[in-house]
């Protein structure tokens, strides 16, 4: 199958997603992302030149309101929630690595 | 089992109705898996919904409630959206919309199955386990809500509540033959439904007729300062019965489209001699983006949840990898991530990752946002200009398929949205109903109708579509529609 990605590609876009993806499901993303990328592309058969992109349906507006306390949930029942944790701090592995991984 | 579909005015004349339903829930769910969670429903409070059973789509949060100290209602479940990723998460808050049906009395009996995190039209996407359709079992509800759609049209429960991001409400409602509202983009307050796509996003309403989803959407809808996208607008009375007088109906060339199944064609023309029956006048328009509507659908909503899961990071809730020696914090990310999203959320980001990144943006994003404001220009000449009340279209081209026929083929599973999408870009109302039945696709029903499994005729859904915060005139139109059919009236066979 003919696909409009290469697999170098689908490394980059899984890379960026935070995705680890085997050789073998490589192939499955170019091939199903690439039938559904060959679909989206009939976009470009539209002439939309000089149209307004529209990112946001509604005639909402920014709304204030006033810089008063409410009720917020407390640190402890959002320490459980983590899976590892030190109250009140979660835990997480090193963040800077040695530039060798992912 | 049921003889008559399950009404809100019949669970309130019958003491112990959350009880028995939570018990039909227990007996029918190794069939249809359309719960995730069942409950044991506790004590009601007085009001409409006093006593009520309505289940909720499992993706949206339900949790004690922190805000009204010593309101003890005890275990509130997991919150899990279908996901390996939130098997285990139980929501420190509650949505504002289920928390507006506690406050009305109903008796939440438990949690529906969903397409993982909302993604997919058949609820084969879930990480527990496909929904089945009651009307045949070896078929899909639809999705993503079709846990909510078969638990109404099994009749275990009058209400229950799903979310709509490009069809999620209606696909569901019309392949299982029940009533699915879409509300308006920023009637219903999103907070504490798990975002798929932001800006096309909104939970909305199945029931059995079209009197319970208008009372049930009446008490669910208004301004919550906890939306800053929920609308400012005055909630109507959506319970008035009256007619619309000289009912003026779009129906778009585009839908009368040869991909649609021959009996869906004919069951459409048919609802729509029925309502010229009684005086609506059918009027052609053009909704020229239909097809259009898929893609830019599905680059918009990519896109949001690309960003919108990029919160799922196995650090502050939700499912965490074991990460090896020497791995670093990117590595916990990338794990935990792997391991707890599904094949079709994995394509989604990547997908949204793929439109927004560098050298694409421009060619996918920015047109798909083009191509959406023509889609509402579109729309909006056809109410305007063109001076229709309500636009008709099927639900779907199709009747319910097959479990497995679409899995291997994500973009046919895409085309089932094509008229359901553009109402989602566009910010619309609409809503379904049953219009009828048709005959399976396919002879092989019949080996499986001696099985057990169905084989009979499957029902099919008319939509109408409104301008925005019209919900009004489409409960009068569809109401019009009902009473001159008998087809919401219709149950499943027993399961």
């Amino acid at each position: 199958m003919n696909s409009p990605l290469t697999d170098e590609h689908i490394r980059r876009i899984a890379a960026l997603s935070h995705l680890r993806i085997s050789d073998a499901e490589v192939s499955h993303y170019r091939d199903k992302l690439g039938a559904i990328v060959e679909y989206v592309n009939r976009l470009t058969e539209l002439d939309l030149r000089g149209v307004e992109p529209l990112v946001h349906i509604g005639d909402a507006v920014n709304r204030l309101r006033d810089d008063a306390p409410g009720p917020v949930l407390a640190t402890e029942v959002l320490m459980r929630m983590a899976p590892v944790a030190a109250p009140p701090y979660v835990v997480v592995p090193k963040v800077i690595g040695d530039g060798s991984s992912a | 089992m049921p003889a008559i579909r399950s009404t809100i005015a019949g669970a309130t004349s019958l003491p112990g109705s959350a009880t028995a339903a939570a018990r039909e829930a227990r007996r029918i769910n190794p069939a249809l898996n359309a719960f995730l969670q069942i409950f044991e429903p506790g004590e009601s409070r007085p009001g409409p919904l006093s006593g009520v059973p309505i289940a909720i789509k499992d993706n949206i949060c339900i949790g004690p409630d922190l805000s009204v100290p010593g309101d003890g209602r005890g275990y509130a479940g997991r919150t899990t959206a279908a996901s390996r990723m939130l098997e285990h998460y139980e929501s420190p808050y509650t949505a504002t919309a289920v928390q507006r049906l506690l406050d009305a009395g109903a008796a939440i009996i438990g949690k529906t199955n969903l397409d993982e995190f909302a993604m997919g039209s058949s609820t084969e996407h879930s990480a527990f386990g496909p929904t089945r359709n009651p009307w045949d079992l070896s078929r899909v509800p639809g999705g993503s809500s079709g846990g909510s759609a078969a638990a109404v049209a099994a009749g275990i429960v009058p209400v229950a509540l799903g979310s709509d991001t490009g069809g999620s409400i209606r696909q569901p409602a019309g392949l299982c033959g029940v009533v699915g509202v879409k509300p308006t983009y920023g009637r219903v307050s999103r907070y504490g439904l798990i975002a798929f796509a932001s800006s096309l996003d909104q939970i909305g309403i199945f029931a059995n007729c079209i009197d319970d989803a208008a009372t049930v959407l009446s008490i669910i809808s208004g301004p919550d300062p906890m939306d800053a996208t929920s609308a400012d607008r005055l909630v109507p009375d959506w319970t008035s019965t009256a007619p619309i007088n000289g009912l003026r109906i779009g129906v778009p060339r585009q839908t009368r489209s040869s991909a649609n199944h021959p009996g869906v064609a004919a069951a459409f023309e048919e609802a729509l001699r029925v309502c010229g029956s009684f005086g609506a006048e059918i009027v052609d328009i053009d909704l020229p983006l239909t097809d259009h509507g898929i893609a830019a659908y599905y680059i918009v909503a990519a896109a949001e949840a690309s960003s919108n899961l990029a919160r799922f990071d196995g650090v502050r809730y939700g499912r965490r990898a074991e990460t090896r020696p020497g791995e670093v914090l990117a590595d916990l990310y990338a794990r935990s991530r792997s391991e707890g999203f599904g094949t079709e959320v994995k394509r989604r980001i990547m997908l949204g990752t793929h439109v927004l990144s560098s050298g694409y943006y421009d060619a996918y994003y920015a047109t798909a946002l083009q191509a959406r404001r023509r889609i509402l220009a579109d729309f909006t000449s056809a109410f305007n200009d063109q001076g229709c009340h309500c636009i008709a279209m099927p639900a779907s081209p199709g009747p319910a398929f097959r479990l497995g026929e679409k899995t291997d083929d994500p973009l046919s599973m895409y085309l089932e949205d094509v008229y359901t999408v553009g109402v989602n870009l566009a910010g619309l109302p609409a809503l379904v109903q049953p219009m009828g039945f048709v005959a399976p696709p396919s002879l092989a029903g019949r080996a499986d109708a001696s099985a057990g499994l169905g084989g009979g005729p499957l029902p099919v859904g008319l939509q109408l579509i409104a301008q925005a915060f019209d919900e009004s005139t489409l409960f009068r139109a569809a109401r019009m529609y009902e009473r001159a059919t008998d087809w919401h009236l219709h149950t499943p066979p027993p399961v």
